[in-house]
């Protein structure tokens, strides 16, 4: 009972919790414990010896004994930019630091063939917020997608040498995007052609990044999926895993969409025609403030979808050196299902589609870990390095993806008879990708063509997990 | 023990490693550096001169003949301009003895912005905000409150003020040209009363520089003179039209039979500039003689239209109290100056500008270095101005601008 809620408690904190891009591919998150983070998340060969194992290999949960919790917390602080070519000017990303919470429970009786357990933790998530100066705000002012996942395992072990396990996965994800509108980019009027020809307020001088509105989109949505795995040791120095995680399809149906009104301070300075007149202020025209009580920019639901995609991880691990673990993992992610970021709105608005246009992925992950026999502490480190799943055209404010690599470092500590204390730490390096702060409106346009600036993001990981067992 | 500081030193060091490698980047910026870091954002703050007014008009096409286009260029730096869509707001004249303008079915086009899958693409800041027209008074204000106000000014600044548009590039460096309109219509008007007396042209200049400068510390540039406006060939000395052919062509332009008042028009009254279109202004039966001295009455048909000797020494005092000005607050302000006087009275001398419309051309009726509208530069004398400041940046802050060929 007690457990149980304990559990509630973290579920809750999880869907409260807002995790950040940038520790795995894409919006995924590999920070599922301290001890994975500390391995560079090579954990699926010889998964930890903790309750973690649910997500990182759920079959080798028959490894543990007794009862095993553990619960922490992973942060994450971000250094984004955005030079732009033409200016160099350095637009710094505006991301507060993260905080992903993560909760294991298992229970594997000592003469048992099955270990059951329950997992709550967050592979997917993203954050990206910037400055009221950046030009890609229209794309993403923020953007803020907050998925916890649920996963009740069952572990049955074969025989002494091998291991499956698996559960149903529920999954509960809030989205919400912050964007800017463009002035410059609404319909002014028509000229007295036949048939008559729209112009915009770019026509009238408006420039270009000139916000009039900001409309915010938040809705949230659940999914179920699974995630099975297998665990086996084949010889008692090689360990062998591997697991697979369903993709988890959100539907946002009912989300809300609300828009404001930015002020833009400009006054008319000469008169062209009515409207425009010497000296009025844009703000007050009223076809434009016609639009959010009337128009296209009242309030709306809106609907969208994202596809948490498919995860395989295989690894192998090796014991044959006294204290030493080392394991290698790669990891395969099936971003292709990302192609298309759909807007439907049930208003006025009209809708559109963001393209993406995703890759799968690869990883490769290397991680060691050392136990000092006479304390029990364990000292881990790992690299590990990804490839990006955004193709070139595809970097964007929503989310700069590119290439990135990790370095990590990590330490456990027992105390008492049934404690431990476990810290990771991952340095995120990237090389920089070319990525454009404008909507890609048709498949035709390359990045040579919307590429306008360089993104750079780094980012620093430091998790704490404390664990139990009893 | 020993092992394990082994083991936690390998492990920082991988780390480290890592680390290291990630400070390596391999995204760059591509658009090509400026051939000196003091160029790196460049803003042109002017009138018609500046933002490429020629022949009476302006459109696209006519903007990038602008000197500070060529400028840009020659530094190697980003250049927006606020494009105005064909044929031009309002269109060039395309002959220069008929003034004839480019056909249009409005008197102001639009800005031209392409529009690509249905979403206009404008510049987001401009690297040319000059205005056709604007004076002093006008730079720091906004809307109604600029004096010289038109569709032109929010087709180029958008609801901002010049000063607030050149601005949000950041400049780094800058051209400023301001000060022709403000004694150039009261010129040619012959009613030197109407320019700006050299105390507000002083406050007006200092705002602007104060704004400029607050807002982009450190920006550095030239400051350029305000052109005698005498010299401008539109304006025609009375002595010209004892010409006969002169005589026989002025009465064509100005739509009626002109000749010298042969009281007023002697001795060094004969220097007496005369605006031919101020003439063709005057109502129907008004007869087209030539006042050289004002001669009282309403109106005063030696006063309109007509800069005697006696006011064309007041303009000449009053720009000259303009440029003292303008050349002491480059000073002040580590700028450049640069007074484009000498390179008109040259012009002038060896007759590059003609004393007197080439009546048999329609297309360099004012020579080649000035366009159809006998006023402004033609896209020639934009080069020459761009060469010119050039020698002057180069002097000033040591680069090495190239020469335009």
């Amino acid at each position: 009972m007690m457990t149980l809620h304990r559990v509630k408690r973290f579920v809750f904190l999880s869907a409260l919790a807002v995790p950040s891009a940038l520790s795995a591919q894409a919006f995924g998150l590999n920070e599922i414990g301290s001890c994975a983070i500390g391995r560079a998340f090579a954990a699926t060969g010889s998964p930890c010896q903790d309750a973690s194992t649910i997500f990182w290999n759920s079959a080798a949960a028959t490894r543990l004994t007794g009862w095993n919790a553990i619960a922490g917390v992973t942060a994450i602080a971000l250094n984004g930019s955005f030079t732009q070519d033409t200016s160099r000017r350095v637009f710094d990303a505006d991301v507060p630091t993260e905080f992903v919470p993560h909760a294991f429970v298992n229970y594997h009786a000592a003469n048992s063939k099955l270990a059951y357990g329950l997992g709550v933790y967050v592979p997917y998530g993203l954050t990206s917020q910037w400055p009221d100066n950046f030009p890609g705000k229209f794309s993403a002012r923020k953007a803020s997608l907050q998925t916890v996942y649920v996963q009740p395992n069952v572990a049955y072990q074969i025989n002494s040498k091998w291991s499956v396990g698996g559960g149903p996965v529920w999954g509960h994800s809030t989205v919400e995007l912050i964007q800017a509108i463009d002035l410059s980019e609404q319909v002014a009027g028509a000229l007295p052609t036949n048939p008559p020809t729209p112009f915009f307020f770019a026509n009238l001088g408006i420039p270009k990044g000139t916000e009039f509105a900001r409309v915010r989109l938040k809705g949230s949505a659940t999914a179920f999926g699974a995630q099975i795995a297998v665990a086996g040791q084949p010889t008692p120095q090689w360990s062998v895993g591997l697991r697979f995680l369903t993709p988890l399809e959100f539907k946002y149906d009912d989300a809300d969409a609300v828009f404001t009104q930015v002020p833009t301070g400009l006054v008319v300075g000469g008169s062209l025609a009515p409207p425009i007149l010497v000296g009025a202020l844009v703000d007050t025209i009223s076809a434009l403030k016609a639009q959010f009580t009337s128009g296209a920019l009242i309030p709306q639901k809106v609907s969208t979808r994202i596809t948490h995609p498919a995860q395989i991880q295989g690894g192998v691990a090796y014991t044959g050196l006294k204290n030493w673990l080392i394991e290698g993992d790669l990891a395969w992610v099936g971003w292709k299902r990302f192609n298309e970021l759909p807007v439907n709105f049930a208003g006025p608005a009209p809708d559109r589609v963001l393209f993406e246009d995703y890759n799968n992925t690869l990883s490769g992950r290397l991680g060691a870990e050392y136990t000092i026999p006479t304390d029990g502490w364990k000292i881990r480190a790992g690299l590990a390095g990804a490839s990006s799943a955004a193709p070139d055209v595809t970097v964007t404010p929503l989310l700069p993806e590119q290439d990135r690599w990790y370095s990590t470092f990590g330490v456990e500590v027992p105390f008492g008879k049934m404690w431990k204390i476990e810290g990771g730490y991952a340095h995120v390096g990237t090389p920089g990708a070319r990525g454009r702060v404008v909507e890609r409106t048709n498949r035709n346009q390359t990045a040579t063509q919307l590429n306008s600036g360089v993104y750079s993001i780094t980012a620093n990981v430091v998790s704490i997990t404390l664990k139990a067992s009893f | 023990m020993s092992r394990t500081h082994v083991v936690v030193r390998g492990a920082l060091l991988v780390g480290v490693a890592g680390v290291l490698y990630a400070c390596t980047s391999n995204g760059d910026v591509i658009a090509p550096p400026p051939v000196d870091p003091l160029f790196t954002n460049f803003v042109a703050i002017g009138n018609s001169i500046t933002a490429g007014f020629q022949s009476g008009g302006i459109n696209e096409s006519t903007q990038q003949t602008s000197f500070a286009r060529l400028l840009a260029g020659q530094m190697r730096t980003r250049y927006a301009f606020p494009a105005l869509a064909m044929p031009g707001c309002p269109p060039p004249i395309v002959n220069g003895l008929t003034q004839e303008r480019l056909p249009s079915t409005s008197p102001c086009a639009l800005r031209n912005i392409p529009v690509v899958n249905g979403v206009p693409v404008a510049p987001s800041s401009l690297n040319n905000v000059a205005v056709p027209g604007f004076g002093t008074a006008d730079v720091t204000a906004l809307g109604a409150n600029a004096p010289r106000n038109s569709g032109l000014v929010q087709l180029i600044l958008g609801g901002k003020t010049m000063v607030q548009k050149a601005l949000e590039v950041q400049p780094t460096f800058a051209t400023i040209w301001m000060g022709n309109n403000d004694i150039l219509a009261a010129a040619l008007a012959g009613l030197p009363a109407g320019a700006t007396p050299v105390s507000s042209f002083r406050a007006n200049y200092a705002k602007m520089m104060n704004e400029f400068t607050l807002g982009a510390p450190g920006v550095k540039g030239v400051l350029i003179g305000v052109v005698q406006v005498t010299g401008v060939p539109l304006l025609i000395r009375a002595e010209q039209l004892t010409n006969p052919q002169n005589l026989a062509a002025a009465s064509v332009i100005a739509g009626r039979p002109v000749s010298l008042d042969p009281v007023s028009c002697t001795g060094p009254a004969l220097q007496a500039l005369v605006n031919l279109l101020a003439i063709a202004q005057r109502p129907a039966g008004v007869p087209g003689v030539i006042f050289c001295t004002k001669q009282g009455g309403s109106p005063d048909l030696g006063d309109i239209g007509i800069l005697d000797v006696e006011e064309q020494a007041t303009v000449k005092s009053l720009i000259d109290g303009y440029n003292a000005y303008i050349s002491a607050k480059a000073d002040t302000a580590g700028f450049a100056y640069w007074d484009p006087n000498a390179l008109f009275d040259n012009l002038h001398t060896t007759g590059a500008i003609p004393p007197f419309p080439i009546v048999t051309s329609t297309t360099q009726t004012f020579g080649q270095y000035i366009s159809l509208d006998g006023i402004h530069p033609s896209t020639l004398a934009h080069k020459t101005i761009a060469n010119q400041l050039i020698g002057v940046i180069n002097t000033k802050y040591g680069t090495k601008l190239a020469a335009i060929p």
